[in-house]
């Protein structure tokens, strides 16, 4: 398996609003090890909350970039990814993490080896991180990382 | 209460408290759906161990009720599309 990684910087318009879907395949299924939320707002009393969640359709992102490869011998990653601003949202499964964060914070987490989020070996299925509510609209930086 | 003693631990949450000091969490993880949960002793949350699986149910009441398997809900979305919940 390869890690790979995702980045995206925005602010949530229209909660629940998509950060980072990772889309997986019927032969390729992401493996979601680590994701990162934090802002680089200027620091105010603001927080929102966050969940982790598998979907079975794609949505319409803002932008699909490329997934980052974390060793230059890795192949190309096999699933693709949709961030930022969600036109259409994926349709959600299981819920699988859910969690408040303080504006002024930094949320990590990370799985153990074998524990990591998988999504389902189905096409168009995935993992999404996304953004719930906000007390106040505030640009959010939020980063993933997936085996494959 | 902050935890990071679970030997049945399932991943970490990295964060910092109100004076700038990193504190890390515990996570377990649902042998039914997968997901993962923030351990907190006497939470009053509920928790169920299902002897099938060898492991801990998150909260939900799905979870709780009826051992669905995590690969089982996986092997169910490839062969029918969709979850195929136990009568």
């Amino acid at each position: 398996m390869s890690l790979y990684t995702a980045r995206v910087n925005f602010t949530p318009t229209t909660v629940p609003d998509g950060a980072i879907h990772i889309i997986g395949s019927a032969t390729a299924r992401a493996a979601l090890c680590g994701f990162n939320i934090s802002s680089d707002a200027t620091p105010v009393e603001q927080t929102g909350e966050y969940q982790v969640a598998r979907t079975s359709t794609t949505g319409t992102g803002a932008a699909t970039p490329t997934p980052v490869k974390a060793s230059n011998f890795s192949p190309a990653a096999v699933c693709t990814l949709a961030v930022g601003t969600f036109s259409v949202d994926p349709t959600l499964g299981d819920l699988l993490f859910d969690t408040s964060v303080h504006q002024k914070n930094t949320f990590r987490w990370v799985a153990y080896p074998g524990r990591e989020y998988h999504s389902a070996p189905a096409a168009n299925a995935g993992l999404l991180i996304h953004c719930i509510s906000q007390s106040a609209p505030h640009s959010l930086n939020v980063s993933a990382e997936w085996l494959e | 209460m902050f935890e990071h003693s679970d030997p049945k631990a399932a991943g970490v949450v990295i964060t910092c408290d109100f004076d700038g000091k990193t504190v890390t969490q515990d996570t377990q993880q649902c042998v039914h759906c997968g997901a993962h949960w923030v351990v907190v002793r006497g939470s009053g949350r509920p928790h169920v161990w299902c002897y099938k699986c060898v492991g801990n149910t998150c909260s939900n009441p799905a979870c709780l009720r009826q051992c669905y398997p995590e690969e089982k809900r996986m092997d169910d979305i490839a062969k029918h599309g969709r979850l195929i919940w136990p009568d």
